[in-house]
């Protein structure tokens, strides 16, 4: 990681009056100082509450209901419950995958529209999902979405669908759903705001040339906009991995994500050995997602 | 314009009406309820009367006023701590050299990547031992070192000129002065960009608020909508969703309000 050199940051001022001021002792030590009481306060809370509690959760993991260590828990999570990690996963990753497109998909049409008030009208829609809550979000859906929900009704009184022929979405279908509608704004705010800031002259030349929209779209705006639509996938799948209330006030039934799984095994059994156990494949899961962004910035970093 | 083409924007048109029609769908539900007679639910007739009968009860279901105030102290808590902690810890780590400093910076990036949901049972305990349980102080405690912000303001401070930093210190800026004179100024469209994404997400925050707190006096908003049950338990939906518009109508009415300095806020930041 290319990072900022000490005589940079703290002395970079060169031949300015910062340098003529560090040659006393106290100036040196004061200095020295500074940078670790400014980060104390931060990594004092992020041991407290993090390094601590993620340790713990670890041991709790590898620690036999009977005493010692070993892998007992593990095996218990992967026996009852990998259908739901598979489940999770999957998921997780076709939410991701639809909400990129459904944010290329808006952030397109907002750069490229040429309806304006149609723009204007999706530029303002949007965006509602973000401020709605997952616990609010579920809600809706699960009043929308029922087999006798209002969707269902207003098809059938509009005669769409015969009322005998309606089925409820409250399943994988309907998480899928309510990930997507609450997630995807966030993720074209994101994207929106980094087409928007793209340097139009490239677009208009592409169009000047007899490109299409949707080219112009896929070859030129998307590459362009791709760093800040994988951050904000990212962020979005590991908000998804944690959430509780969606699966388990949509899908009642198995399988059923690993949230909901964590949940049971402390309320009903008081097993924190298997809910740390599952915890731990979840690390593994938002671990290596968010490793790819990270290592993508240290590369970034590295190559300037 | 040429017939194809005609074909071609009323196909872009029905498109950009549907998709807007399908995203707002279930809010517009939730306002249909609200404002009708439970009768009328699930069933849209355009006739149906108008009401506010639901917002009344659900005000006199819960404690709304009380869930309100506590959400409000929770949310500008945890973003003035945040605010604080995450900008001193930034520019530590985008200016200076210091021992340990990659080291620490690993373990504020594995903050990153692991949710502090998944925690959830270890730092009940902590907060169990600090005598923080059924406080607001105990529901923001572990949201308040925010490896997000520290890892964003110090990219952001990265892209800020040394020249204007050696030119703060010319000056007789003392290093915390050009913290506050130069970097936090410049990084402004960071911090609302962030200052949105923080607020949005404690104000909807459900979990570690539901397990942490046991008392009307400390439970925000979403744990407060919780006691409204299940619509098969016999709660009905129309007022369900009075409560949830009331819980989001802050949120909805300041984002309505800023919605374009949101909006050039996150064009400005630089998110990548």
């Amino acid at each position: 990681m290319n990072v900022t050199s000490p005589t940079d940051a703290v002395h970079g001022q060169g031949g300015s009056a910062s340098s003529r001021l560090t040659g006393s002792r106290r100036g040196f030590s004061v200095r020295s100082l500074l940078p670790l009481a400014l980060v104390a306060p931060a990594l004092a809370m992020v041991l407290l509450l993090f390094i601590y509690p993620l340790g713990y959760s670890l041991i709790s993991a590898f620690t036999l209901p009977e005493g010692g260590l070993g892998l007992g828990n593990f095996a218990k999570a992967l026996e009852l419950y990998s259908r739901d990690m598979v489940f999770t996963l999957v998921i997780v990753s076709v939410s991701t995958v639809l909400i990129g497109l459904v944010a290329i998909l808006i952030g397109g049409y907002l750069l490229l529209g040429e309806q304006r008030w149609a723009v204007r009208i999706l530029s303002v829609l949007y965006r509602w999902p973000l401020f709605i809550p997952f616990i609010v979000a579920a809600q809706c859906m699960r009043t929308f979405l029922a087999k006798n929900g209002l969707m269902n009704n207003t098809l059938t009184e509009l005669g769409l669908i015969e009322a005998i022929n309606t089925t409820s979405f409250l399943d994988w279908r309907g998480i899928i759903i309510t990930f997507v509608w609450k997630q995807a704004p966030f993720v074209t705010l994101l994207v929106a705001g980094a087409m928007a800031a793209l340097d139009r002259a490239t677009v208009e030349a592409a169009r000047g040339l007899g490109a299409g929209r949707l080219r112009v779209l896929v070859q030129i705006v998307v590459p362009q906009v791709m760093p800040t639509l994988v951050v904000g996938l990212i962020l979005s799948f590991v908000t998804m991995m944690s959430v509780l209330s969606v699966p388990m006030m949509i899908s009642g039934g198995h399988p059923t994500m690993m949230t909901v799984d964590m949940a049971f095994r402390i309320n009903a059994y008081g097993d924190y050995g298997t809910a740390n156990a599952l915890g731990f494949f979840s690390y593994l899961m938002t671990g290596a997602v968010a490793w790819i962004y990270l290592r993508r910035g240290i590369d970034k970093e590295g190559a300037k | 314009m040429n017939a194809s083409e005609r074909f071609f924007r009323a196909v872009e048109t029905t498109g950009a009406w549907l998709l807007a029609l399908l995203w707002i769908a279930p809010l517009l539900y939730a306002f249909w309820a609200a404002f009708h007679p439970s009768e009328y639910a699930v069933r849209f007739v355009l006739t149906a009367p108008l009401t506010l009968d639901n917002f009344v009860r659900a005000w006199d279901f819960a404690p709304f006023a009380r869930y309100f105030l506590n959400t409000f102290i929770l949310v500008t808590s945890i973003l003035a701590a945040q605010l604080v902690l995450c900008t001193l810890a930034a520019y530590a780590f985008a200016r200076f050299e210091f021992p340990g400093r990659e080291i620490a910076f690993l373990l504020v990036l594995v903050q990153l990547m692991i949710v502090p949901e998944i925690l959830i049972v270890e730092n009940y305990g902590t907060m169990a031992r600090l005598g923080l349980v059924d406080s607001i102080l105990g529901i923001g405690l572990p949201y308040m070192a925010s490896a997000f912000a520290i890892f964003l303001l110090r990219q952001t401070f990265k892209t800020i000129p040394r020249e204007l930093e050696e030119a703060a210190r010319i000056e007789g800026c003392g290093r915390l002065g050009v913290l506050w004179r130069v970097y936090v100024p410049l990084s402004k469209p960071t911090y609302v960009a962030f200052g949105l994404v923080s607020v949005s997400h404690h104000w909807n925050n459900f979990l570690w608020p539901l397990i942490i707190t046991n008392s009307v006096e400390t439970r925000p908003l979403t744990v407060g909508l919780a006691i409204f049950g299940a619509p098969e338990s016999g709660v009905d939906w129309s007022m369900i969703s009075a409560g949830t518009l009331m819980a989001v109508a802050p949120l909805l009415l300041a984002f309505l309000i800023f919605q374009r300095q949101f909006v050039q806020s996150f064009m400005h930041a630089g998110l990548k």
